[in-house]
């Protein structure tokens, strides 16, 4: 069953008035009808500037399952905070004490239906309908479509994205870059909010996607990039054949993040999502999509921060596109979604930010331009970046449990920061190993999973090794050595 | 008299419902297709297709356009010009079921002592 605007609308206000303490939301621009649009936060707890996940559905109207998935996600998360019962979705779950991490690390925006003129009439006249409900001015034509109207490469055209607001692509780009409030909303959301990892979700086809849309992605040449191509005069990609750059590093995460969760998704039912980037979809350029404009966001202008941004494709392809788009039972693949978004909510957790900026309110900037320079550049680095990020969760859980436990993390991370900022210079004492050794013995005698204790022996073991040494050659040597796989 | 005028009112309706009728297509290059990216300028409402198919819901216009063009289009299904199928909305009572369940667990308890204090 899919629900009204109405219902959404009721939903959200009903969370708002019964759960203030975890609920808020923010009112964007109406809608071209003018129907009011709003987006919700979720969050426990204190804490200022924490990470931050945008989720976003409805864009494309006809894709009906994903606004009703985010906004029960919405509730199944509070539920799931509230009751102390972690979350199940078929074989894929999440301990209370995940979802906890998760509430009161996080804050977590969602823009459930982002497109509701477009919802209202695919539920009262054509069930096809993509766009928005613009009435474009000298055409009998109407409609934009809200994910090719963002200000990246606008009016670049490809297989989905045209200058013609009567083609029946249903790809039209609008009059100027954001000229439709449905696609400003997510541009205000990013520029008033701290926003690390975005997910906008469609249907069909069961992908997980990220950049690039307009061109196949690499990651060697740096130069030229896409803010040297010409862009607003509704021709192809120019230079045809250009591919653009992505650094390894961010390659990495996104390959590592989108496999988790597609794992997590496989995990509730059997069901395979394929990672690709979004060029990949119709092997052609796609431009002015919310995702390629989050991410390249920061690239635009250095100032801003880098945000992460995915897609989701959900739902088979059934052989009836009609009933790919709105399944008689919708429920079993919501399941698959809102299991996605929680593991890509779950990855959006950083324990060494939670720890050092939300708890201590220090920043925690020397640890991380001290991995940036010396880890990311190789792969073997970004090996060992990502083994930290696979049992940072667990660990993050055992600190918070236990207060004394804390109070030793936020020493031992103090500890760290010192000796990143000064990374050339300050080498680690023997009483530093001691600790940081000690402290981890203590994590590891409450770890359940035997992967983490094995992880914190590995930590141990390179730590020994510490003793006399400054940060820098301890990270240098571990570029040069292979992480351990579980 | 009337009866010719009934008629031709009625083919005339026939005919709009085609016309806005969608079908489901995969278009293949066919002998003409002169560059690998023949499929980049259908003008056509694509879907994605996991197998990377050109896959698309076209109209009759789009057909007889893609037709002249040279390309090769086969149809597997019609869809009506339609509204959602009524039934497939949540009514006002199944809606309600679901948010008062939701909201009593949301009421049932306070939650857990936050980690850090608001």
């Amino acid at each position: 069953m899919y629900r009204t605007i109405a219902q959404l609308d009721e939903a959200i206000d009903s969370l708002l008035n019964t759960r203030p303490d975890l609920c808020t939301s923010v009112t964007l621009n109406n809608s071209v009808e003018g129907r009011p649009i709003r987006a919700l936060r979720l969050r426990a707890g204190g804490g200022a500037d924490r990470r931050g996940i945008l989720i976003v559905g409805g864009m494309h109207a006809r894709e009906l399952m994903n606004p009703d998935a985010i906004i029960e996600l919405a509730f199944d998360l509070a539920q799931a905070y509230t009751s102390e019962t972690g979350l199940t979705y078929g074989g894929a779950e999440w301990s209370a004490l995940d979802i906890r991490i998760m509430m009161e690390t996080l804050d977590i925006w969602m823009l459930p239906c982002a497109n509701p003129d477009g919802r209202n009439y695919v539920m009262t006249t054509d069930w096809n309908w993509r766009m928005n409900r613009r009435d474009n001015p000298g055409t009998p034509c109407d409609g934009v479509d809200p994910n090719r109207n963002c200000d990246f490469l606008w009016r670049v055209i490809g297989p989905t994205t045209v200058c013609n607001p009567c083609s029946t692509t249903q790809g039209f780009v609008g009059s100027l870059p954001f000229s439709e409030p449905e696609s400003q909303n997510i541009h205000l959301l990013c520029d008033t909010h701290r926003i690390d990892v975005f997910v906008d979700v469609h249907s069909f086809s069961q992908f997980v996607l990220f950049p690039w849309g307009h061109a196949p992605t690499q990651t060697t040449q740096p130069l030229p990039n896409f803010t040297n191509l010409l862009a607003g005069f509704c021709r192809p990609l120019d230079p045809p054949g250009h591919q653009e750059f992505m650094p390894p590093s961010d390659q990495v995460k996104y390959q590592t993040v989108a496999t988790r969760v597609a794992d997590a998704i496989r995990a509730v039912r059997g069901s395979s999502y394929v990672l690709k980037t979004i060029f990949q979809v119709y092997n052609g350029t796609t431009t002015g999509t919310s995702s390629d404009y989050v991410y390249s966001r920061h690239i635009s202008n250095p100032a801003l921060r880098k945000t992460f941004a995915f897609a989701f494709e959900t739902g088979p392809n059934t052989g009836n596109d009609r009933l790919s788009f709105q399944p008689v039972d919708p429920e079993p693949v919501k399941f698959d979604t809102k299991a996605g978004l929680v593991a890509l909510i779950q990855q959006s957790v950083c324990a060494i930010e939670f720890i050092g900026e939300t708890l201590q309110a220090r920043t925690v900037d020397s640890i991380r331009t001290a991995c940036d320079e010396l880890l990311e550049p190789s792969e073997k680095g970004r090996g060992w970046i990502d083994f930290v990020s696979s049992v940072q969760h667990e660990l993050l859980g055992i600190v918070l449990s236990d207060k004394a436990l804390t109070k030793r993390a936020m020493s031992v991370l103090g500890l760290v920061r010192k000796l990143s900022a000064a990374r050339g210079k300050a080498t680690v004492s023997a009483t530093d190993v001691e600790e940081g050794i000690e402290f981890f013995e203590s994590l590891k005698s409450r770890a359940t999973r035997p992967e983490v204790r094995e992880a914190i022996s590995v930590v141990n073991r390179q730590l020994k090794k510490a003793s006399g040494q400054t940060v820098d050659t301890i990270l240098k040597k571990l570029a040069k050595s292979s992480p351990p796989k579980f | 008299m009337k009866r010719s005028k009934k008629a031709a009112a009625e083919r005339q309706d026939r005919s709009a419902a085609l016309l806005k009728m969608r079908f489901q297509a995969t278009i293949y290059p066919g002998r003409n297709a002169k560059t690998k990216n023949w499929a980049d300028d259908l003008d056509v409402d694509r879907v994605p297709d996991a197998e990377g198919g050109v896959r698309a819901l076209i109209t009759v216009e789009d057909l007889v356009r893609l037709l002249k063009r040279g390309l090769e289009v086969r149809l597997y299904r019609a869809h009506a010009y339609e509204p959602l199928d009524p039934g497939l909305i949540a009514t006002d009572k199944e809606f309600k079921s679901w948010l008062d369940e939701g909201i009593s667990i949301l009421k049932a308890k306070p939650g857990p002592k936050p980690f850090v204090e608001p």
